[in-house]
């Protein structure tokens, strides 16, 4: 994964950064955001949720942004937003060469 | 009502034991816990219903692992049970609810803890079984390898070797089922489905404790490997490799020669082993009277000897040593024996000796019941003589009838 010698990103993984983008958040919000933003085509299932948010944690590319009672929330580092910028760009580059072969 | 039922498939087969669970709750069994040994699963009784149990990855911290059970149960998955060091067994009733790990990729790296940790035990549990069969056989090495090179006890050897062919079929077993949970992960990391592996009836723990441990270690060897290889027969009932001088004739190289001959009894006894393919031990009491003697009976004496014959000049050098270590022992013994025939007294070391032709000779003098007595070991080539004697002829005048009766037929 990042950085990237394991490969491209998986989708859980690509909007589970993505969720980070604008605000920190914890895991109920990640879920929601994930199944709001694909329209209900990406359901993170609640063991795939918390072995990701330990596995970026482990990676360093989001960190623990406070506790609150039970509720963790966890923000962006600056090394989780360039591996999802790279994570993009590599999906644009896709995108584009599918369309220009399309033309 | 709890149900017990044994686990019809491998705890790492991830899907089967998932598709089993699901399979029971459908049946009205719903998965309560696992045996202590893991081999049953416990299950309440209940209303049929779809039910999804699914296997979540045991993580590195147990309290970090805990606190994940309140978010899980929010998005509807209960925790039910754990298997140590390897899952947590979550179950969850909603339908709509999305699968506990909706990620292959991400549950092959969840996987990464589990297998390492199954590892990790598999390796200790290696290392702690090599340390105690070394230290056992360290421990006992005085009596093992008198058994490995001479096969005194067959049974004994089949036994240990047995036991550690189990130990070692076990830790094969276990290393192959990680070795599957290495490709399960592999499959996952590739975005691959899990596959459920084969079931069988899973015997119960008592009968394959029966099957593959104590029919084997305990029956078999009982029923096919004999306690002992050693054939045994009265003297002149069978040829022996070489005629040895009887005690008349050691008794007439001596100071005082028989002046009848003695009554004698014995045995003869035979074994052999790959090191040494011939080992001949007779065994001779005999007793003496002199019509001179004031004594009112005739007195009991005796002779012993041991032949081996190695398989090489190397072998040879070995089966000496273990006889020469065997003898020492028994004198030491004899001498401890306070009330017994063999008792013997005066020094009982084997002292090195120089004899020509003899690769190597040790001799012990001491008294046995009053008498003079000795033991030698000697080494010539492959032949191996271990002769005891209680009798008034010095060994210095025995030893060359004994090595003439070797050259004779050689």
């Amino acid at each position: 994964m990042a950085g990237r010698e394991k490969g491209p990103l998986t989708e859980p993984m690509y909007y589970v950064l993505m969720s980070f983008l604008r605000r920190e958040r914890c895991g109920t919000e990640i879920t929601e955001f994930v199944e709001h933003k694909t329209g209900g085509r990406v359901r993170l299932g609640p063991g795939t949720l918390y072995t990701l948010l330990s596995k970026f944690q482990e990676e360093k590319l989001i960190v623990e942004a406070g506790v609150d009672g039970r509720k963790r929330s966890y923000r962006l580092t600056d090394k989780g937003r360039s591996i999802f910028e790279e994570e993009l760009a590599r999906l644009r580059a896709c995108v584009d060469d599918g369309e220009e072969e399309e033309q | 009502m709890t149900v017990k039922k044994s686990i019809p498939c491998s705890l790492y087969d991830i899907q089967g034991l998932q598709d089993w669970l699901d399979e029971m709750a459908l049946q009205g069994l719903f998965f309560d816990s696992f045996s202590t040994r893991n081999d049953y699963a416990n299950f309440q009784t209940d209303a049929p219903r779809p039910v999804r149990f699914r296997l979540d990855p045991v993580g590195r911290n147990k309290k970090e692992d805990a606190r994940r059970k309140e978010p899980y149960a929010q998005m509807g998955w209960q925790f039910v049970d754990t298997l140590p060091r390897m899952y947590y067994i979550f179950s969850c009733e909603d339908p709509n609810a999305p699968e506990l790990h909706s990620d292959p990729a991400t549950l092959a790296y969840a996987l990464n803890i589990t297998i390492q940790k199954q590892i990790k035990s598999l390796v200790l549990m290696g290392l702690v079984i090599t340390l105690t069969v070394a230290a056992l056989a360290a421990a006992s090495w005085k009596y093992l390898l008198p058994d490995l090179i001479l096969v005194g006890n067959p049974q004994f050897l089949f036994k240990s070797g047995l036991s550690i062919a189990i130990i070692s079929i076990c830790l094969i077993i276990d290393a192959l089922q990680i070795r599957h949970l290495l490709k399960t992960r592999r499959a996952l990391e590739l975005g691959l489905p899990l596959q459920a592996g084969r079931r069988w009836p899973r015997p119960r723990w008592f009968v394959s404790y029966l099957l593959f441990i104590f029919l084997p270690l305990f029956i078999l060897p009982n029923l096919l490997v004999p306690s002992s290889n050693r054939q045994v027969y009265s003297l002149g009932e069978t040829d022996l490799s070489y005629q040895w001088p009887s005690p008349a004739q050691l008794e007439g190289a001596g100071p005082r020669p028989l002046e009848i001959t003695p009554h004698t009894d014995g045995y003869v006894s035979k074994n052999r082993s790959w090191f040494a393919p011939i080992q001949e031990l007779s065994s001779i009491n005999y007793w003496v009277r002199f019509p001179s003697d004031p004594a009112p009976g005739p007195s009991n004496r005796w002779l012993s000897v041991q032949y081996d014959q190695a398989r090489s000049l190397k072998a040879a050098s070995l089966v000496f040593q273990v006889e020469l270590e065997d003898t020492a022992r028994t004198l030491r013994n004899w001498a401890k024996w306070s009330d017994h025939t063999c008792h013997i007294t005066g020094p009982t070391d084997l002292v090195p000796q120089d004899w020509p032709g003899l690769d190597r000779l040790a001799v012990a003098q001491y008294t046995q019941q009053g008498q003079d007595a000795w033991t030698f070991a000697a080494l010539r080539g492959s032949d191996i003589l271990v002769v005891h004697y209680t009798g008034s002829t010095p060994w210095e005048d025995c030893l060359p009838l004994f090595l003439k009766a070797l050259d004779e037929q050689s």
